[in-house]
């Protein structure tokens, strides 16, 4: 897979914001495309939505399956599927995917060719993003993980500005991951609150 | 800065429930501390000083270092030579990433006193903040050799194992956990979600299914509001009866008692009104995966 990949301010605002409000821990979710309806002219992969996971032990298999059976359930009728892994690891200075990211990752891809692994670069982690934290990669023929070229990685305009801002204002004390859910099922992991923020904050930075 | 509208004896009461909890929160200490409480040191009389031991731990964990020392400093100026306090000074090396100064501090704490116990927790931690989670496996299972009954330690072992991926050493810990706290119903879970984990284990899959299934089990029983305990048997009562194994009465049983557990599920979300997820949709959206349509 040699295409692009796109990310929208949410997809990476939801990352961020997970990983900003469990410091301590390693987070991880999942990225969701619109399905490929057979169309294979487009070479660009849009990741448009992020669902966040967990945050509490990411090794175990349990709740992740019954967290990747709801999350399909949910997207299926607006044709969204699962395209992809993120995580970010507990060390600061640690981006590398582990045995659990490129097994959760490998599963995903048997589903979904496009599938990409997202790690997040803690250190770039910051009240003022410079450039998206984030290292994204795809499985090559050779079925290795290889990362890509910043140049083909694109984030929607204005993101960057838009999730510094929510960094600084602590937004990230409200973003629920799926551990949330399961301990108070009150709590939603579509985030339609950020979704709404997100909305409202993008709006005003076009005017 | 001004302090805020907080009144200094709620401050102060929440800090106190804080530390007897066990719990850091260390952004919202620093905020009640900078905002509020290094304002009235002078009324706190005795507590003041855990109250500083507190905003070091804080200070650290967000890395205000400035604010942490502060108080590192009056700490020191109040206890000469106490070891409480040179621990904090370790912990501040380990925030420096100065590990093996770090290492030095504990070391000497020890060497003065056999039985600290949180000296020997710290190395672990300089370990593990360097990323040598085998090495901090080693140190632990040294600790442990002799402050056995240390539950939060046992938990940790059992945390750097999953990290590793040693799921078999992970299930230990948790079987420890569960020898001395029979009654919680998260160390049930725990164990159940690792057993389950197993199943790949060439040799018994089916036996780490069926013990996954006992234990989610017992934790729905010790706590019905347990929702990953009800998700767990539901998923293992359907691996085990979907095997081949499994003699047709025991299909029949674990069957049911998979519907059961999807029943409850569904129970659980329309009680609490949530629009995360609509409790009949679960039937639907779970169904798919009961082995009931199959058979």
């Amino acid at each position: 897979m040699s295409g692009d990949i796109s990310l929208t301010c949410t997809t990476l605002a939801k990352m961020m914001l997970h990983a900003a409000r469990y410091p301590q821990s390693a987070v991880s979710g999942v990225v969701l495309a619109q399905a490929r309806g057979g169309d294979t002219t487009s070479n660009t992969v849009a990741l448009v939505d992020t669902v966040p996971l967990f945050h509490l032990q990411l090794s175990l298999a349990p709740m992740l399956e019954v967290a990747l059976t709801q999350i399909e359930q949910r997207y299926k009728s607006e044709g969204l599927v699962i395209a992809g892994y993120y995580q970010a690891n507990e060390h600061i200075k640690d981006n590398v995917p582990d045995f659990v990211a490129l097994k959760i990752a490998e599963k995903i891809a048997e589903n979904n060719n496009d599938a990409c692994l997202i790690m997040i670069d803690n250190k770039k982690l910051c009240l003022n993003l410079q450039s998206a934290p984030v290292i994204v990669s795809q499985l090559t023929s050779e079925g290795k993980w290889k990362s890509k070229e910043k140049a083909s990685v694109h984030v929607e305009a204005g993101s960057l500005d838009v999730i510094s801002q929510l960094l600084q204002h602590k937004v990230q004390h409200d973003l629920i991951d799926f551990d949330n859910h399961l301990d108070d099922l009150t709590c939603d992991w579509s985030n339609p609150h950020i979704d709404k923020l997100l909305t409202t904050l993008t709006a005003a930075a076009q005017d | 800065m001004a302090s805020l509208d907080l009144d200094w004896e709620e401050v102060r009461e929440q800090l106190r429930a804080w530390r007897e909890d066990n719990t850091r929160h260390s952004e919202e200490v620093i905020d009640m501390w900078e905002y509020c409480l290094k304002h009235y040191k002078h009324k706190l009389g005795d507590e003041r000083w855990m109250v500083e031991e507190q905003v070091v731990v804080a200070g650290l964990d967000s890395y205000r270092l400035d604010i942490a020392e502060h108080s590192l400093v009056a700490l020191n100026e109040q206890f000469p030579g106490s070891l409480r306090v040179r621990k904090l000074k370790g912990m501040r090396l380990e925030a420096l990433e100065r590990f093996d100064e770090a290492m030095d501090v504990y070391d000497s704490i020890i060497r003065q006193d056999e039985t600290n116990s949180t000296a020997r927790k710290r190395k672990v931690a300089v370990l593990r903040g360097q990323g040598r989670i085998a090495d901090a496996i080693k140190e632990l299972t040294e600790y442990l050799k002799i402050f056995m009954s240390d539950g939060e330690a046992w938990q940790e072992l059992c945390d750097l194992y999953l990290k590793e991926g040693d799921y078999s050493k992970a299930a230990f810990c948790m079987e420890e956990l569960i020898l001395t706290n029979p009654h919680n119903h998260l160390y049930y879970t725990r164990y159940a979600e690792i057993k389950y984990t197993q199943r790949r284990d060439p040799k018994g899959g089916l036996d780490n299914m069926e013990i996954a299934r006992s234990y989610f089990c017992q934790a729905a029983k010790l706590n019905p509001g347990n929702v990953r305990a009800l998700y767990g048997l539901f998923l293992s009562c359907t691996q085990v009866s979907s095997s081949t194994k499994c003699s047709a009465q025991k299909k029949k049983e674990t069957q049911q008692l998979a519907t059961w557990a999807l029943k409850e599920i569904a129970d659980r979300y329309s009680k609490c009104r949530t629009n995360a997820m609509d409790g009949s949709k679960i039937l639907e959206t779970f169904g798919s995966l009961s082995i009931t349509e199959k058979a």
